[in-house]
């Protein structure tokens, strides 16, 4: 995956990055049987074009600071819903074709497991179900404990593989072409 | 069945109960919040903060984080089992919630309370 948010998107279930994952089945309504995260997490009910949203549940402080200052835009955004940050794969009903996180809620809800609505999953996601498949274990993770193994009690290391691996894990995370940035609004940036 | 799904540490109260009944009740009582520095991570003030970069652009998008506010206490995960150890918490009055090892199974393998050693392969 060349992108860490393309992992919550139904598009990509059991991707070449996902070594296992929850096979929920897609379409299916009876509770148990689906994933029912989309529905239990989004932000309002535009998100998922009305098949569920409005959720109360939100990123704790500590997490949020934690994924601000690690500067990874793609991490950041795949997890949670920030103020001013547009979707361009959620949304695709509505009038603009993309949602953006609106401002004015005191907290951030999460976006990890939204997947959007009928038309943004292709016809897959219903009420009550995404028929999204969630990553129990992603290759990142392997290519993390590779590195973990090089480093062993030192604090560095000159693996070539190694260092492969950890810039592989980087780049999908930070996705270059959206560095943190874009949190600041474009109206600021040309003020500056 | 209904607290171990809606809590994810009812099964560390419960194993607490055994050795520590005194302060389960006292927290499952509400009455070590904010006051009990084994309970700190319960302070009502670090669950509350403001992110939204495009109300609080000069702040990076933070207002009303919880460092701003006062009687804050910060989160934070005491280490105090003994130096160089990673695997084992000393007993009741022990920050870590892990499982001690049973006094049986240290005795047949002492290593158990020794630090983890890397190996190659």
């Amino acid at each position: 995956m060349d992108d860490y948010e393309e992992l919550f998107r139904t598009q990509t279930n059991n991707n070449k990055e996902v070594l296992f994952g929850i096979q929920f089945l897609p379409g299916v309504v009876e509770y148990g049987l689906g994933n029912p995260l989309n529905g239990a997490l989004s932000y309002d009910l535009s998100m998922t074009e009305n098949i569920g949203g409005s959720s109360a549940l939100f990123i704790s402080y500590d997490l949020l600071k934690w994924l601000v200052d690690d500067k990874a835009l793609s991490r950041l955004r795949g997890n949670v819903c920030i103020p001013g940050q547009k979707y361009s794969y959620i949304g695709t009903h509505l009038p603009a074709g993309s949602w953006t996180v609106p401002s004015g809620r005191t907290k951030c809800n999460i976006k990890k497991f939204v997947v959007g609505g009928i038309k943004d999953t292709d016809g897959i996601a219903v009420q009550g179900n995404s028929g999204h498949v969630p990553a129990l274990m992603r290759l990142a993770e392997v290519y993390l404990m590779y590195t973990e193994a090089a480093i062993g009690m030192g604090t560095q290391t000159s693996d070539g593989k190694a260092l492969e691996y950890a810039n592989a894990y980087a780049n999908v995370h930070s996705n270059s072409t959206r560095r943190i940035l874009c949190l600041i609004p474009a109206f600021l940036l040309m003020t500056f | 069945m209904e607290f171990f799904h809606e809590i994810v540490f009812w099964p560390d109260l419960v194993r607490r109960s055994f050795y520590d009944m005194d302060w389960v009740l006292n927290f499952l009582n509400n009455k070590l919040k904010d006051t009990n520095p084994t309970t700190e991570f319960t302070n009502w003030a670090s669950f509350s903060y403001t992110f939204d970069p495009l109300l609080y652009p000069n702040t990076s998008g933070w207002n009303n984080s919880p460092r701003q506010q006062a009687g804050y206490i910060p989160q934070k995960v005491e280490h105090n089992v003994a130096q160089g150890s990673y695997v084992h918490a000393p007993g009741a009055k022990s920050n870590i919630w892990t499982l001690p090892y049973p006094a049986a199974e240290v005795s047949s393998n002492p290593k158990l309370l020794t630090q983890p050693v890397s190996y190659n392969f």
